[in-house]
Order: structure tokens, then sequence, then C-alpha cells
């Protein structure tokens, strides 16, 4: 590769490769179906601006560091 | 199980941005409105071997650690400093754009730590960048995404140095 905009495609390949002849066919699918809310088991959530835990012990422990300490790793956070 | 097999796929390298436009015209929405830059990306050839070269992780996965504020799903441009040596079991995911099962079950789904201190330990890379970064992707204000997130990492890569970043989009 010697020039941006280039794809160089590596010498791997999954076992079953078949999704990339219709790589969006389970979107259409699942309109299709009628089934447009998340499938069961699908982690998805919506778009909300409160802190998304993956469980609650993770919650906790974020609420139990002050939230000046907790900048030192959240960059990007208003403590307030 | 997916494994990964010797060979090359016999399809080609999927054109999700002519598939999304695919598929928001079957389903009767506007045409999706795909970020564009008028300029060409800076090239950056690698001018170092591989095994000399310090290799930092960026994911968009929504990674953080236990202990650190999750992020929220409405644009949310912080970042999470990951210590790189992390106990990569401690690390979760907060994300709204995906199905977060696979990554919930083994974070190197989407922030491959693991796999980069492998390739490191087996000399193919020199080393790996003492932290790495993470942020939530799926954040729809391009102008918030540059003026806010991108500084951040940015400038942690300049006090860092590092060789190569890799960029796990997801």
């Amino acid at each position: 590769m010697a020039e941006p905009g280039s794809i160089e495609p590596l010498d791997y390949r999954w076992h079953d490769d078949e999704w990339r002849a219709d790589p969006l066919s389970w979107s259409r699918q699942r309109q299709d179906s009628g089934t447009s809310g998340n499938p069961s088991g699908d982690s998805r959530t919506d778009r909300i601006s409160d802190p998304v835990y993956q469980n609650e012990a993770d919650k906790s422990a974020a609420e139990a560091v002050p939230s000046d300490e907790q900048c030192l790793v959240c960059l990007g956070i208003d403590p307030d | 199980m997916n494994e990964i097999l010797p060979g090359r796929s016999s399809h080609p390298p999927a054109d999700y941005i002519a598939e999304t436009k695919r598929l928001y015209d079957s389903l009767g929405y506007d045409s999706y409105r795909w970020a564009e830059r008028s300029g060409q990306a800076p090239w950056r050839p690698i001018t170092k071997p591989l095994a000399d070269s310090t290799v930092l992780l960026i994911g968009s996965g929504g990674i953080y650690q236990h202990g650190q504020t999750a992020f929220h799903t409405k644009d949310d441009t912080s970042v999470r400093v990951i210590k790189s040596d992390v106990d990569t079991t401690t690390l979760r995911t907060a994300h709204f754009a995906y199905d977060q099962a696979d990554a919930r079950t083994d974070p190197n789904c989407v922030f491959p730590l693991d796999r980069l201190a492998e390739l490191s330990d087996a000399g193919e890379i020199g080393a790996v960048a003492s932290e790495s970064y993470a942020f939530m992707g799926g954040i729809y204000s391009t102008r918030r995404l540059e003026a806010e997130t991108v500084p951040i990492l940015v400038d942690r890569c300049r006090q860092l140095e590092p060789d190569l970043v890799l960029l796990v989009p997801v």
C-alpha cells in the first residue's frame, strides 16, 4: 500500500464468509418481518443522556469515586 | 464459533457506504448523509519495522473500566483512558448502536488489548503504548466529534508519541 484510499485485503477470511455478499440483509429482514425492535438478547439501548452501565455493580463503583478523581480517567466529562 | 481461516475471501470488501444508501432507499428513508471531506487524508507511510514500533489502541466501542463512569448514549464526546496492562475482565461496554453481547463476553472483540499484548510478547510489534483510549462512536454531531473528542485523543497521543495508532471502529 503506497497511497491513501486503497484497501489491501488480508490473506484471511471468516469460516462463513457469505455475509459479505449482502452485509446489511439482517437489517432488511428485520424490517420486512415487522420486528423493528431489538431481537431477543440484543443489548442495544435507546440514546439517553445518563450513563448506561453494564451492571449495577459498575454504577455503584463509579458513583463511589469522587467526581474530581473521576476526571483523571474520564476525560471530557463535566464533573457537574 | 467464528473462526478465521487462511486465504482471502471470495467476496470483495463490504462497501458499507453504498450498502447503507441502498438500505435507506429500500426503507423509504431520506438518503443517509455521510460526513464528507473534500481533501485527501494526509498520507503517513510506516517508517519503522512493526517489530520496533510502539502501538497505541483507540477504540470507539464504548469501552469503560469498572470504577469509571460509563458513557451515556446521546452524543457522549468524552474519552476513557485505559491502562494497557489492565485486566481486561474489568472492561465493560456502553453503546446504543451495536449488540454488545459478544463484546461483553470478550472485550477484545472491540478493544483488542490482549491480542496486542500477545503480538508484543511474540515480537510481532515492539510494544503496546502504556495507555489506550476508548470513546463511544455513534456521535451524530461531526462538529462536536471534531471539536471535543478528537483534540483529547490527539493531545494524549502526542504525549505518548507512539509509532502507530490502531483505530478500531465499532
